[in-house]
C-alpha cells in the first residue's frame, strides 16, 4: 500500500526569538513507495521521529494531511483510523512499549489478537521470527525480564508477525550487536522486496547499504541523498 | 480457548488486582454486613409484636430473682418468680379486661437429673392468646400434657425426649425462631410444668418457699377490651392489687422502635461515610493504577487500539474486579452476620432475626448493583484520561 504525504508539518510550542513555536516538520511532500526499503537518517532532535508519527497516523499535522487509498488519515474517525492502523500498519516505537502483564510470546501476538487472528499461521510466523531473532528461549519471560536490545527485537517480531502493509521502524537496531543488526538490517530489505512499505529511522551507519532510497532530515525536512 | 486482554491483565498483576477487589470487598461487605443486620433487627422487633398479643403483663415485683420485664420480652430471659392464684384472681377483676392467660416458668439444672439447663415455660392453651400465633407460625395449634414444644435453638428433634427432674418428655415440635432468648426454651401446658415444678422441689430446683405449685403462677397476660386504654389497666392493677407490677407492651415496644430507629440512623450515617470513603479510595486507586500503566496503554493504542476499545478495557477490568469483591463480600456479610447473630442479639440487647430468603436476595441483589456501578464509575475518569493517552511516550522516549 502506497502512502502520501501533503504539505504535513508539525511545530511545537518552543519560546525563541522570533516566535512562540518551531516546527518539528516543515511543510513538505513525502511518498512511501511499495517493495523499496526507505530509511530516514539524520542527528538527533532533527524531526525523524515526528516525521513517522506523523505518517503513521498517530499525531495530528499542523497542516497537510496523510492519504492512503484515496482517503486522508486525518479526516478519519478515531475508531476507523485505529482499525485502519490495525489492518495495514505497524510500528516499532523508538521507546519501550511491551505490556507487562504479557509474556514475551502473548506480546508478540499482541497484534494478531487486536486482528483476531491468533490462528495457527499467525503462531507460526511468530514462531519462525522468534526463532530467526534468537528469541525462542525468552519466548515465557516477561518483558520486564530482557535486556534492551531482546525487547527491541521482541516489538520488531510483533510488528511482522501479521505481515502489515506499512512497517514503520524507529531505532530498532539500537543496543544491538553487529551480527543482529545486520540481521534486522536484512530482514527489513527483504520485507520490503516482497512487496511492502517499509520506512525506518536510524542513526546506523551500515543501514545506508541496505537502503532503496536515503533521506537526510535536516531541521525538520526530509532531503533526498544518495544511497 | 485464549483468555480475553482483560482477564489477562487481571491475572498478570494477582497483587494489585487482589489490592483492588480488597477495596470493593469491603464496600460490598459494609453494605451488605450492614443491611443485614437492619434487617434482622427490624424482623425481630416485627416478630416480637406479633409474637407479644398481650396489652399488659403483670409480674410478681419481689421475685426471688430481680428480673427487668424489658430484659424479659426484648431478650426473653425469663426467671423464677411466682405470685399465689388469688393474686390472678385480684387482677382478673380489674375493669377493662377482655382476656387473660397466666404462664409458668421454670428453670432446670446444670446436673445429671436435666439433659439440658433450660428455660422451661408453661401455658394453657385454653386461654392462651399470646403464644398461639407463635405456634400456628411453627404449625402447631394441639399440645397434649406432658409433650414439649422446643424453641428454634434447642439441640433435640421431635420424636426425642428431653428429661426434666428425671421427667422424661417427649418433643412434640420445634418453633420458629423469634431472635430472642425464647429462642432456647421449651414451652409445655400448665399441666406439665407443675409436675415438672414437684420434681425440681425434691431435687432443689424449685423453692416450695414461693408456694404450692398447684397455687402458682409466674406471669398473667392481658388483652385489653375495645375502648380500654392499656395503660389505665396497668395503671388500675398498680395501684389495686399488692406485690405485683403491671407494665404496658405499648410503650416497650415503641421504645424498642425508637432504639431502633436511632440505631438504624447510626449505622446508615455510618455505612454512607465508609461507602463515600471507600469509593474515593478506589477513585484514588483507580487513577494511580492506570497512571503506573501509561506506556501499556500507549502501546495498546499505537498497537490499533480506538479510544473507546481502551476505555473499555479499562472499564471491564474494573468491572470483573467489582463483580469478584462484591461476590466475596456478600459471601463474607452473609457468614459474618450469621455467625454473630448471637453475638449481636445480646450487644444491641434486641431480638435479632434472620431475614427471609427474599429478602436476602433482595440485600444480596442490591449490594451487587451498587458494586457493579460503584466500580465502573470510580475507574470511568481513569478511562477517559487513558484514552487520551499520549502516544508520544513511548514513541519518542528511549
Ligand atoms: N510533544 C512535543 N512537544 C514539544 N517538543 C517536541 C515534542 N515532540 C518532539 N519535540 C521536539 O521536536 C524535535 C524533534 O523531535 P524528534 O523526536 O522527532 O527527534 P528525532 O529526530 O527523532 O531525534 P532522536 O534521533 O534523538 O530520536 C525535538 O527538538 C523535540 O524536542
Ligand atoms: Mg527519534
Amino acid at each position: 500500500m502506497k502512502l502520501q504525504a501533503q504539505n504535513i508539518s508539525k511545530r511545537f510550542f518552543r519560546q525563541n526569538r522570533n516566535s512562540n513555536y518551531f516546527y518539528a516538520v516543515q511543510p513538505c511532500d513525502f511518498d512511501l513507495e511499495e517493495g523499496a526499503l526507505t530509511v530516514i537518517m539524520g542527528r538527533s532532535g532533527s524531526g525523524k521521529t515526528t516525521f513517522m508519527s506523523l505518517l503513521a497516523g498517530l499525531l495530528p499535522p499542523d497542516s497537510g494531511g496523510v492519504f492512503a487509498e484515496g482517503k486522508n488519515l486525518y479526516t478519519m474517525k478515531d475508531k476507523a483510523l485505529s482499525a485502519f492502523r490495525a489492518a495495514h500498519l505497524a510500528v516499532v516505537p523508538q521507546g519501550r512499549a511491551a505490556l507487562d502483564t504479557l509474556s514475551v510470546w502473548e506480546n508478540v501476538m499482541l497484534n494478531a489478537r487486536i486482528l483476531r487472528r491468533e490462528n495457527e499461521e499467525t503462531a507460526g510466523k511468530a514462531k519462525e521470527l522468534l526463532d530467526r531473532f534468537g528469541m525462542t528461549p525468552l519466548k515465557d519471560a516477561r518483558p520486564r525480564e530482557l535486556s534492551g536490545g531482546e525487547l527491541r527485537r521482541m516489538t520488531l517480531c510483533r510488528a511482522l508477525v501479521t505481515e502489515p502493509e506499512i512497517l514503520f521502524c524507529d531505532e530498532p537496531t539500537g543496543d544491538l550487536d553487529e551480527e543482529n543488526t545486520r540481521l534486522v538490517l536484512e530482514t527489513l530489505r527483504d520485507y520490503a522486496h516482497a512487496g511492502h512499505s517499509v520506512l525506518l529511522v536510524t542513526h546506523e551507519p551500515e543501514a545506508a547499504a541496505y537502503a532503496d532510497r536515503l533521506l537526510k532530515m535536516k531541521e525538520g525536512l526530509p532531503e533526498a541523498s544518495d544511497p | 480457548m485464549k483468555k480475553s486482554l482483560t482477564l489477562r491483565n487481571l491475572t498478570g498483576r494477582p497483587g494489585r488486582t487482589a489490592a483492588l477487589t480488597l477495596l470493593v470487598f469491603f464496600l460490598s461487605l459494609t453494605l451488605c454486613g450492614g443491611g443485614l443486620t437492619l434487617a434482622s433487627l427490624n424482623r425481630g422487633l416485627t416478630s416480637l409484636e406479633n409474637r407479644l398479643g398481650a396489652d399488659v403483663i403483670v409480674m410478681p415485683s419481689r421475685g426471688a430473682l430481680k428480673v427487668d420485664p424489658e430484659t424479659l420480652f426484648l431478650q426473653g430471659t425469663i426467671g423464677p418468680y411466682y405470685m399465689p392464684l388469688k393474686t390472678v384472681e385480684k387482677i382478673n377483676s380489674t375493669p377493662g379486661i377482655a382476656r387473660s392467660a397466666t404462664q409458668i416458668y421454670l428453670s432446670s439444672m446444670r446436673a445429671s437429673c436435666c439433659s439440658m439447663p433450660i428455660q422451661v415455660i408453661g401455658f394453657d392453651p385454653a386461654e392462651d392468646f399470646t403464644v398461639q400465633s407463635w405456634l400456628k407460625e411453627s404449625k402447631r395449634d394441639t399440645l397434649r400434657t406432658g409433650d414439649l414444644l422446643v424453641g428454634s435453638k434447642v439441640n433435640a428433634r421431635p420424636g426425642e425426649s428431653i428429661k426434666l427432674y428425671n421427667v422424661s418428655c417427649p418433643v412434640a415440635g420445634q418453633l420458629a425462631p423469634t431472635g430472642t432468648g425464647l429462642d432456647t426454651a421449651v414451652y409445655c401446658t400448665l399441666d406439665t410444668v407443675r409436675t415438672l415444678m414437684e420434681a425440681a422441689a425434691d431435687l432443689g430446683g424449685y423453692s416450695t418457699i414461693n408456694g404450692d405449685p398447684a397455687d402458682t403462677v409466674s406471669a398473667v397476660y392481658i388483652k385489653a377490651a375495645e375502648g380500654t386504654d392499656p395503660q389505665d389497666v396497668a395503671d388500675e392493677i398498680n395501684i389495686h392489687v399488692r406485690k405485683v407490677r403491671a407494665i404496658c407492651t405499648r410503650s416497650m415496644i415503641t421504645d424498642v422502635s425508637d432504639s431502633l430507629t436511632g440505631l438504624r440512623g447510626t449505622m446508615t450515617g455510618l455505612a454512607g461515610a465508609i461507602l463515600v470513603l471507600g469509593w474515593l479510595l478506589l477513585l484514588l486507586a483507580f487513577m494511580l493504577v492506570t497512571g503506573e500503566r501509561r506506556r501499556e496503554f500507549a502501546t495498546l493504542r499505537v498497537c490499533g487500539y480506538s479510544r473507546k476499545a481502551l476505555a473499555g478495557l479499562l472499564l471491564r477490568e474494573s468491572l470483573v474486579i467489582s463483580l469478584l469483591g462484591a461476590a466475596l463480600g456478600i459471601a463474607a456479610g452473609f457468614l459474618l452476620t450469621g455467625a454473630f447473630s448471637t453475638a449481636l442479639e445480646s450487644a444491641l440487647g434486641l431480638p435479632f432475626l434472620m431475614p427471609g430468603m427474599s429478602t436476602k436476595a433482595a440485600l444480596a441483589m442490591g449490594t451487587l448493583g451498587i458494586c457493579l456501578v460503584a466500580g465502573p464509575l470510580a475507574s470511568a475518569w481513569a478511562a477517559g484520561r487513558v484514552s487520551r493517552v499520549d502516544t508520544g511516550l513511548i514513541l519518542r522516549e528511549g
